[in-house]
């Protein structure tokens, strides 16, 4: 079975859909399958000359403004047109994520991806929103590194001819379980879409997010927005000043 | 202040019913899409790295009190367009989180009141229609507008009735 997983953030490196795609085609065992960025413009003919020999279109897509980026939405409307010519028969399944937490604000998002499939006479086999995509593809970044300086300190101990004491190990072990039970949404999401995607067959639409209250969210992306302005050598109080552009009528 | 952003072509939009001194952006002209680099956050206040005439829209928007969107129903939404217009747009707003309508959002950058109109044309299925009246609710509470209006026009000819 042919497998064409899109990654649709116009970002040309990194990005939550771009790991939240590698994440989803690890689960796809025993599939030929292909992964295309869609990153834009220059994308588009490649991806539709691939699409009569796919059996399977998964679209991991960010969220903006409570739809399609304009870039896919752009490439839909000329794939609903080029899939009508060319009769084409594959099955679109969606991983919308966004910013905010809450995995159902791409709800909506995901039933615009359902009237395209009506339109364009393809199956729809179904999606998963998920909320924290930014946070998720951070935490993708951090724990392996917090992991790495726990084992590495066990390991000096261990070569050093100290005691490696069992709190050591516990350590790790607890940090490793804070890390899967924070992905353990999108992991259960995933490899039930994963499973319909092996099968053929069609699933609801889920939704999930990272596994924490929107209470500690908002200030964890807040220290996240600040840092990240902070290497782009601005202060946050300096970008929450107003443009004063004045526009022509 | 008022912003008339459409899709429509020239000539028709022009034999329009409007008012004087409205800001007017046509989607068709020739725009870079959003390239997702939060830099109209992170590094700009409020405008984007991209050159072109979209540089300030979120200026535009901002000090708007009426939005008005003029755009062919696709799937549920906006045209792409239209979409790459507003996707440009998210200078409006702050990095910050905040809380609205029970869910996290981001902060507005410009406090005025706002409306937000949105006129559809084009011929849609009734999950379409449905799919758009949840989308400009959402917008809606997304922008921080306090009011927004939908209306589905089958016939684009029908926009003549109409007064902007």
């Amino acid at each position: 079975m042919n497998v064409l997983i899109l990654n649709g953030s116009p970002k040309k490196k990194g990005g939550a859909s771009h790991f939240l795609a590698s994440l989803f085609r690890s689960m796809l065992f025993g599939c030929q399958v292909e992964t295309k960025p869609l990153h834009g413009e220059s994308n588009y003919q490649n991806i539709l000359e691939q699409l009569p020999f796919t059996d399977s279109l998964i679209l991991s897509v960010p969220l903006y403004i409570d739809g399609m980026p304009s870039h896919v939405q752009e490439f839909l409307e000329q794939a609903e047109t080029f899939c009508k010519q060319k009769n084409c028969r594959f099955t679109l399944y969606v991983i919308s994520n966004n910013g905010f937490i809450e995995g159902r604000q791409n709800r909506t998002h995901l039933n615009m991806y359902q009237c395209w499939c009506e339109r364009s006479g393809i199956r729809w086999g179904g999606g998963i929103g998920i909320g924290g995509g930014v946070m998720l593809h951070v935490l993708s970044i951090v724990y392996p590194i917090i992991l790495a300086i726990y084992l590495l300190n066990i390991l000096v101990n261990f070569v050093c001819g100290n005691s490696v004491s069992v709190d050591m190990w516990m350590t790790l072990l607890e940090n490793a379980m804070i890390y899967v039970f924070l992905n353990i949404g999108v992991l259960y999401c995933m490899l039930r879409l994963a499973w319909t995607v092996r099968n053929q067959k069609t699933s609801p639409n889920r939704y999930t997010r990272v596994m924490i209250p929107s209470f500690l969210f908002i200030p964890c992306a807040d220290v996240f927005m600040i840092l990240k302005s902070l290497c782009n050598g601005r202060f946050i109080f300096v970008l929450m000043k107003k443009d004063n552009y004045k526009a022509r009528t | 202040m008022q912003v008339i952003i459409h899709d429509l072509d020239d000539e028709f939009f022009k034999s329009l019913r409007r008012e004087e001194g409205i800001t007017v952006i046509n989607a068709n002209d020739k725009y870079a899409p959003c390239q997702g680099c939060f830099r109209c956050w992170l590094k700009n206040a409020g405008y984007c790295v991209i050159g072109d005439s979209l540089q300030h829209v979120g200026a535009i928007i901002g000090a708007s009190d009426k939005i008005t969107i003029i755009s062919k129903i696709t799937y549920g939404g906006y045209s792409s367009r239209v979409k790459r217009v507003l996707d440009r747009s998210i200078s409006t707003s702050l990095p910050l989180f905040t809380y609205r309508g029970w869910r996290t959002h981001h902060m507005k950058r410009y406090h005025q009141n706002q409306s937000l109109d949105v006129y559809l044309y084009g011929r849609c299925s009734d999950k379409e229609k449905e799919t758009a009246r949840e989308f400009i609710e959402m917008n809606r509470i997304n922008l921080g507008m306090n009011e927004a209006s939908l209306t589905f026009l089958e016939d684009i000819n029908e926009l003549k009735e109409c007064s902007f």
